[in-house]
């Protein structure tokens, strides 16, 4: 995992998922690069996707 | 003077010769007016009158050949044509002369004959006239600028000169090309407008505009570094960058309504 705090800037979300965003970051950090936005992207879309119902976006 | 039969006779007898040929080999190998002749020697039997044989297939040639130029005459012989058939077509082709003349470029009529009813040329002339106006009509509905419709070589062409003039580059697109000149012109004019320039200000009013114009519910992010993985409807999707270094992501999303 990931050393470091996630800093949340603007929130509109239940605590329970700020808690999975933070989670599934630090996450796609471990498994891509810092550069590799689009795949970080992806990987955090899809699992929000799967957990919490289709529509989610990620940039 | 006796001896000159005898020797004669003995000369012609099968058995003291048997150098003469056979008859029957004649009649299979020789051609018939050879057979006809040999026949009437009766080589085997002097005294004795013998019928001419039949070959049958020389007379089966014969009648082929006797077809085959009948066939042949029946093909070469032209087909006369009724005095009657004539005045139609030569109609035929003055009414279709005639509704060329209404016609515009590039249009075909084609004009049908039903026989046995005496055609009227001008309420022809009227419907024909009264079809071309129609699709006259049509093509210049469907252009924007009231002219002939341009093809899609001329609107890659015309996409290509609006996105050069205002400095956009397209990198990924779902979305029609009056969408993205609408974009592209928008996001120009909201530069050019702004004191100071900041991206969030530019997103704002990108989508403020297209959710004005086109429905909700668009999107739209902007950077310079930045990577995304995002889900938008069909045909509303625009990603592409101004002025080398700025890049505007616009989608749009299906709006549920709640129960």
């Amino acid at each position: 995992m990931l050393e470091g705090k996630a800093v949340i800037g603007e929130t509109d979300m239940l605590q329970t998922m700020q808690q999975d965003a933070t989670d599934l970051a630090s996450k796609a950090l471990d498994f891509f690069d810092v550069t590799e936005a689009i795949e970080i992207a992806r990987f955090i879309k899809k699992e929000f996707d799967r957990m919490h119902g289709p529509g989610w976006q990620c940039m | 003077m006796a001896h000159y039969p005898l020797q004669r006779r003995n000369l012609a007898a099968p058995e003291s010769n048997p150098t003469t040929p056979n008859p029957d080999l004649i009649q299979t190998y020789k051609p018939s007016f050879l057979v006809k002749h040999l026949t009437n020697l009766n080589l085997s039997q002097p005294h004795k009158t013998r019928p001419p044989q039949k070959h049958s297939p020389l007379i089966d040639t014969h009648l082929q050949a006797k077809a085959i130029q009948e066939k042949e005459s029946s093909v070469t012989v032209p087909v006369k044509r009724t005095h009657k058939e004539k005045p139609q077509r030569h109609c035929l082709k003055l009414e279709r002369r005639e509704l060329g003349d209404h016609n515009d470029k590039g249009m075909v009529e084609d004009a049908k004959v039903v026989k046995g009813k005496p055609r009227n040329p001008h309420l022809e002339k009227h419907d024909v006239v009264v079809v071309a106006a129609a699709e006259r009509m049509s093509v210049s509905s469907l252009a924007p600028g009231g002219g002939r419709r341009r093809s899609f070589c001329g609107t890659q062409a015309n996409l290509r000169d609006v996105f050069a003039i205002n400095g956009a580059k397209m990198v990924s697109v779902d979305m029609p090309p009056f969408m993205q000149i609408h974009a592209v012109d928008c996001a120009r004019k909201a530069i050019d407008s702004m004191e100071k320039f900041t991206s969030k200000t530019l997103a704002l009013s990108l989508k403020k505009e297209f959710d004005g114009v086109y429905g909700p519910a668009w999107h739209c992010i902007v950077g310079t570094s930045f990577g995304s993985f995002v889900t938008h409807s069909v045909g509303g999707f625009l990603y592409f960058s101004m002025d080398q270094k700025l890049y505007i992501l616009l989608f749009k999303t299906a709006v549920q309504k709640a129960a």
